[in-house]
């Protein structure tokens, strides 16, 4: 088994969603290499999947292993953040170059909370 | 009434009153937004809402927000309605959303399409046609951007629009007369908007429904007393709702006296309602009595509602003035319901009394007395409760004889006459009238719609066998008012000569 387990909850087959999957994937690859497993669960195809884990918004990022679960809504457009709320490996967060080029050009910090 | 083909269709939600005040119902497949401050019942609406669906056999879904499921379930019991039992059915599913112990945090935009996505496969799953979300409010606290809240509430009224489901959302106020609801996003979601309120008035609960607005369609207008009863749920009373359609009756019925018979033109009119008023003691509770008498006498069915004496005590009485109240019990032709008036709020006397008299289906009801209900409630609350009962008893067909007491010794009126003389067929002083330092009884008819009536303020005897009528009091005037002038015998010729064409009239 992996040692991180993350399920990536997205709205549908649209290029929005190809993105904070890519995005997702880019981040994941970085702070664990190829130790990692990602789930990603259409809600639009498997509302079954969204209503058993009750999840209500997406894009939603739930860390499912090592516990506790984590939840993450939103599409993840502040790097420091979601590495911060996953406990990702510090070594990223130090890295800041490489967390901006993951985030797009119209990349604006979402700082209501 | 039917309304236009073309206009907004109606669904008749099954709670009882409130599909009145609707005018038939929610507007079928819209969504209507359901606001009030906390403890006024929104999520028992929600509920009750689907229970009735499912009754007329509509399945329903319920998104919680607020509530954990296990609770909704376990609240709900306590109705009467087993949803652990309509689930297992597949009329009920709910849709968990309620806030997770996990942690969570928002990093960047979202929406909530995973929400619609759930209510869209709960709603096609059983074929659901009625939806409840309680409440919205709780969802605006967990997420912080009103912006993407209302976009996505939109959605969601938008998404359930489409596939045609009739929905009520709930959502908090904070104040009972103030901003419709809480984030002020809420109200502009909804095609209509409905407001529960519990307002502390005179030191009195009261609880009303208010629809603010119906786009598009028709409703009653104002603010409705509602109550909550355990078994049942909301049952709404819609006062002005209710039409003055019942058929009139040219019928005659005894009063239980042969002489105020007499004075009534041949006995009161077998579907009207009157109101007997007068000080303490001066023959009220007799009145009711005589007419519950005279009506089983006939092999009528008589209902007693008394608010004031015990049962022993009115057997007793009536046994002092020669009426077997017992024997009537037991051929089953009276019906003596005793009841403190503090026992209860006003609605759930209206619907308890409303409940006997659907069960026992009566020819006569008397109300003794009605003012006892002044107590229990606020003057607005009071007038809406004889309001409604006068009407419901009207569309009964039956008899109706109140009695209310009039707080002074001599003279004066009641609220409650003040209330219902407009509502009632006829009206019937007793009075306490002072001739030479003795208090004697009177009694008149002061109203008899559609007939005429003795205009003589008779005097009156009570003894082991009832009431008495006897002669006018020739040569006292002011009795109505409590300020006796006694006339000499010149000045009465002389006045009754002065108005003896107006008398005729």
């Amino acid at each position: 088994m992996s040692a991180y387990i993350l399920s990536l909850y997205v709205a549908g087959a649209t290029p929005k969603s190809e993105l904070i999957i890519a995005r997702v994937r880019a981040l994941c690859a970085q702070a664990f290499g190829s130790d990692f497993q990602l789930n990603v669960i259409d809600v639009i195809q498997q509302p079954d999947v969204a209503e058993e884990q009750r999840i209500l918004a997406t894009p939603t990022l739930v860390r499912e292993h090592p516990a506790p679960r984590r939840y993450i809504i939103g599409d993840l457009s502040h790097v420091e953040k979601v590495v911060q709320a996953l406990e990702m490996p510090t070594s990223l967060s130090s890295n800041n170059n490489q967390g901006s080029t993951l985030t797009t050009e119209e990349e604006q910090p979402y700082d209501g909370e | 009434m039917t309304e236009n083909k073309r206009q907004v269709e109606k669904l008749p939600t099954g709670i009882p009153g409130f599909d009145h005040i609707c005018n038939g119902g929610l507007p079928k497949g819209r969504t209507t937004l359901v606001t009030g401050t906390a403890g006024t019942a929104k999520t028992v609406l929600a509920c009750q809402f689907l229970v009735e669906g499912i009754r007329q056999g509509e399945a329903g879904v319920f998104v919680t927000f607020e509530e954990s499921v296990e609770d909704i379930r376990r609240n709900m019991l306590s109705f009467g309605w087993d949803i652990a039992q309509m689930e297992a059915e597949g009329r009920w599913l709910f849709v968990d959303a309620a806030r997770q112990t996990d942690e969570s945090v928002v990093i960047g935009s979202y929406d909530l399409t995973a929400l619609i996505a759930r209510i869209q496969y709960a709603v096609s799953k059983i074929g659901a046609q009625r939806v409840s979300l309680d409440s919205l409010g709780a969802i605006l606290t967990r997420y912080t951007d009103m912006g993407i809240l209302r976009r996505e509430m939109f959605r969601i009224a938008h998404t359930l629009k489409i596939i045609g489901v009739t929905t009520i959302m709930t959502a908090e106020r904070v104040e009972e007369y103030g901003p419709i609801a809480r984030y002020g996003v809420e109200e502009f979601v909804a095609d209509n908007v409905i407001i529960l309120r519990n307002v502390l008035e005179e030191e009195k609960r009261r609880r009303t429904i208010e629809i603010l607005k119906f786009r598009g369609t028709s409703h009653r207008k104002g603010e409705f007393p509602f109550t909550i009863i355990p078994g049942q749920g909301i049952v709404a009373i819609p006062l002005s709702a209710i039409q003055l359609r019942q058929r009139s009756s040219d019928l005659r019925i005894t009063s239980g006296s042969p002489e105020l018979d007499r004075m009534c033109g041949g006995g009161f009119f077998r579907d009207s309602v009157l109101l007997v008023s007068g000080a303490t003691g001066t023959g009220k509770t007799l009145m009711a009595t005589g007419f519950m008498a005279g009506g089983a006498m006939n092999g009528e069915r008589c209902l007693l509602f008394a608010f004031e004496e015990s049962r022993d005590q009115l057997f007793r009485n009536a046994i002092g003035w020669g009426y077997d109240f017992e024997e009537m019990e037991r051929q089953g032709l009276l019906k003596v319901h005793c009841e403190y008036p503090e026992v209860a709020g006003l609605e759930d006397h209206y619907v308890e009394m409303k409940r006997i008299i659907e069960e026992f289906r009566p020819n006569r009801v008397a109300i003794d007395s009605l003012s006892a209900l002044e107590r229990i409630s606020t003057n607005k609350g009071f007038r809406e409760f004889v309001i409604a009962l006068t009407s419901f008893i009207k569309h009964q067909e039956v008899a109706g004889l109140f009695t209310s007491t009039t707080p002074t010794l001599l003279g004066g009126t009641s609220i409650t006459e003040a209330h219902i003389s407009t509502i009632t067929d006829s009206i019937i002083l007793l009075r306490y009238v002072e001739v030479y330092g003795e208090m004697r009884r009177g009694l008149t008819v002061l109203k008899m719609r559609g007939s005429m009536h003795d205009k003589e303020i008779r005097e009156f005897t009570i003894d082991k066998r009832g009431m008495h009528i006897g002669k006018p009091f020739r040569d006292i005037s002011g009795i109505l008012s409590g300020n006796f002038t006694r006339l000499v015998p010149d000045e009465l010729s002389r006045l009754s000569n002065l108005f003896k064409d107006e008398e005729s009239s």
